[in-house]
């Protein structure tokens, strides 16, 4: 140090102390560490800045690192699938000529079908219900066709026996328009209220999707083994929906191959967590509605908000009751700071009668707050229920002829998952294009 | 990482929990701010999500990713076009107040022998000598003390030499040094700007973007 000092001493001291800190960081080798180690046993000022270098390094342990927010996760995820979603669009948005060909294709096919469908046109021309009921099947399956994209998919989901388990697989009736009718005339007013949203949905896909998902119910209808492919794909429909919106994204993602899809698949089987949480089958629903009776007699309920609670017809209340509850187990979830992973159904969007995820799908209790139809019928015309059901019988909410007993239709699982107590039956929503012919 | 680069979403969300919280530290200590540090940290998956393709096996995924917060953080800052400003609110910025350089300001200006060495003060000052460093040196600082990353490493993130961290890392620990060693010794509150010569804050960059 002297000797350097002797040339420029303010670089000189730079110089040590680079080497001071570097001896610190460990980034010297054994011969350079010897070197300061006996620099610093012979010199007091030396010794004096390692001391003080290392004495301030250590008073940085106090920045503390808080933890990320609970919400911090999930919101980065879904950010992230949602930004891979959009990325997908946009590929698809740049390939023009094959769209067009697609398009091409398409257009010849239905050039080639119009010639076979033409009786059928005529009819739906003539009967403002019956493009509903041409189309029943398919609305009726409208959310797994989407969700599965291709009869290869439910092929390689059989070939890996993946939701094959308690394989319940009944053979199914081919249906007449007119027992179609029947059974549409005979829903009770939630499963005819999630058909007509799903036409919605439906009619509003592009004309390519449309008759994407066409095929595919054509594919998997003319199948050997429709049955089982049918049973497949309901189930793994059920369990689609007990994923968090993240990994649903990802399941949907159309830039993957068959195989990564298959593979995505059995990694989210794997996982535990959330994604094996059921549905909400008829044990978990009287399961809900015993732990709802059981807040609602919990000192968690003063006298006061009880009464007022009694006071409300039976939907309004069990609703009321079911936000409260949500609420209640949300806090005591926070404040039990559960692990990723191992939240409340409610974090992730899936408590039981809470909002849905992204996939737009909701529970009924979010439609008076967005579906314009709620409290109207499907353009706003409950009064008219008398008319819409030509037999003017009222709805029996008897099960669905036509259909196997054991497998409800799919519409019916995404009605309200609710049984309240004392909860006054549902009012038929009228619908104009399901009118009195 | 590789997972994620073969498409495994389960490991990108592994990922995500195991880094969450390091990143945003780092980000906070970056930008100031507690929510936009989480808003850059959202920034940096994503963008770790797109690039994952070009993801080499060889490289550490640490370095890979912060080099990403790196330039989120810059760009960030830049758009700023102004210092990082800490908005802590009262209840999370300890005894001194949401504004704690202020209060130092004032306090440092009187004597005040009997003050205790209060942790909460304490915890106050070293985030003000961190906040005072330029955002190269409190990157460097941040990557080696407490991602624990090398000289190499730091380097890669920072795309810089490792003789350039060696020089950013002494010149910051430098700076901390004079910062906080009279508090320590003393319970001299350090003041914004003047507590280190004029010398010093040419000679080691302090809160100057020419730190090279």
């Amino acid at each position: 140090m002297k000797e350097s000092r002797s040339h420029d001493p303010a670089n000189d001291e730079t110089k040590l102390r680079e080497e001071l800190v570097a001896y610190l960081d460990g980034e010297l080798d054994g011969e350079q560490s010897r070197r300061i180690e006996q620099r610093a046993a012979v010199e007091p000022d030396a010794r004096r800045m390692l001391e003080e270098l290392d004495r301030t390094w250590q008073m940085l342990d106090e920045l503390d690192a808080r933890p990320t927010s609970e919400d911090f996760t999930c919101t980065t995820l879904e950010m992230v699938a949602l930004a891979a979603a959009a990325d997908a669009q946009k590929a698809k948005a740049v390939m023009p000529r094959r769209r067009l060909q697609g398009r091409l294709w398409a257009a010849a096919g239905l050039v080639g079908a119009a010639a076979t469908g033409f009786l059928v046109m005529t009819s739906l021309i003539s009967d403002p219900n019956a493009q509903l009921l041409h189309d029943l099947p398919i609305l009726e399956n409208f959310d797994p066709y989407r969700e599965v994209e291709s009869i290869d998919f439910l092929l390689a989901l059989n070939a890996e026996k993946l939701f094959t388990e308690d394989a319940d697989v009944c053979p199914s009736a081919v249906e007449t328009l007119s027992q179609r009718r029947q059974r549409v005339e005979e829903m009770s007013a939630e499963p005819l209220d999630e058909l007509l949203r799903s036409e919605q949905q439906f009619r509003a896909l592009s004309p390519q999707e449309q008759q994407r998902i066409r095929d595919l119910h054509d594919k998997i209808e003319s199948a050997t083994d429709r049955d089982i492919l049918r049973a497949t794909m309901n189930r793994y429909d059920k369990w689609f929906e007990t994923q968090p919106p993240f990994r649903r994204a990802m399941l949907l993602d159309k830039k993957k191959t068959l195989k990564d899809r298959i593979a995505t698949v059995k990694e989210f089987l794997a996982k535990q967590g959330p994604a094996k949480r059921p549905p909400l089958d008829d044990k978990n629903r009287r399961e809900l509605d015993e732990q709802l009776i059981n807040f609602f007699e919990s000192s968690m309920i003063n006298d006061e908000e009880r009464d007022r609670l009694m006071s409300l017809p039976g939907d309004e209340m069990y609703d009321s009751l079911s936000k409260q509850y949500r609420a209640y187990m949300l806090k005591q979830s926070k404040s039990a700071k559960p692990p990723h992973g191992d939240r409340p159904p409610g974090q992730h969007g899936h408590h039981p009668g809470g909002p849905r995820g992204s996939d737009g799908r909701r529970w009924p209790e979010n439609r008076d707050e967005k579906d314009p139809r709620a409290g109207k019928d499907f353009k706003g015309n409950q009064e008219k229920s008398a008319q819409v059901f030509p037999t003017g019988k009222p709805p029996t909410g008897k099960p669905p002829t036509g259909k196997p007993p054991t497998e409800k239709p799919p519409t019916e699982k995404r009605g309200p998952q609710k049984s309240p107590p004392e909860k006054p039956a549902a009012k038929k929503p009228a619908s104009e294009p399901w009118k009195e012919e | 990482m590789l997972e994620v680069r073969d498409g495994s979403a389960t490991a990108f969300e592994e990922l995500v929990v195991r880094y969450q919280a390091r990143l945003v530290r780092i980000l906070e200590h970056m930008v100031g701010r507690r929510e936009l540090a989480e808003d850059l940290a959202q920034e940096v998956f994503l963008r770790v999500y797109r690039s994952r393709q070009q993801y080499m096996p060889w490289a550490k995924f640490a370095t890979w990713l912060f080099t990403i917060a790196n330039n989120v953080a810059s760009s960030a800052l830049r758009d700023g076009s102004r210092r990082p400003e800490v908005t802590l609110d009262g209840s999370e910025s300890g005894p001194l107040g949401s504004r704690p350089m202020d209060w130092l300001v004032q306090a440092s200006s009187s004597e005040m022998p009997t003050r205790q060495f209060d942790k909460a003060e304490l915890r106050d000052v070293v985030q003000m000598a961190m906040e005072s460093l330029g955002p190269r040196q409190r990157l460097a600082v941040l990557l080696n003390k407490f991602e624990g990353m090398s000289y190499a490493d730091i380097a890669k993130a920072m795309e810089l030499s490792p003789q350039s961290i060696k020089s950013l890392l002494a010149r910051a620990r430098e700076n901390l040094r004079q910062l906080l060693e009279p508090y320590f010794e003393d319970g001299i509150l350090p003041r914004k700007n003047n507590k280190l010569s004029d010398s010093a804050v040419a000679s080691n960059g302090l809160a100057t973007d020419s730190e090279e």
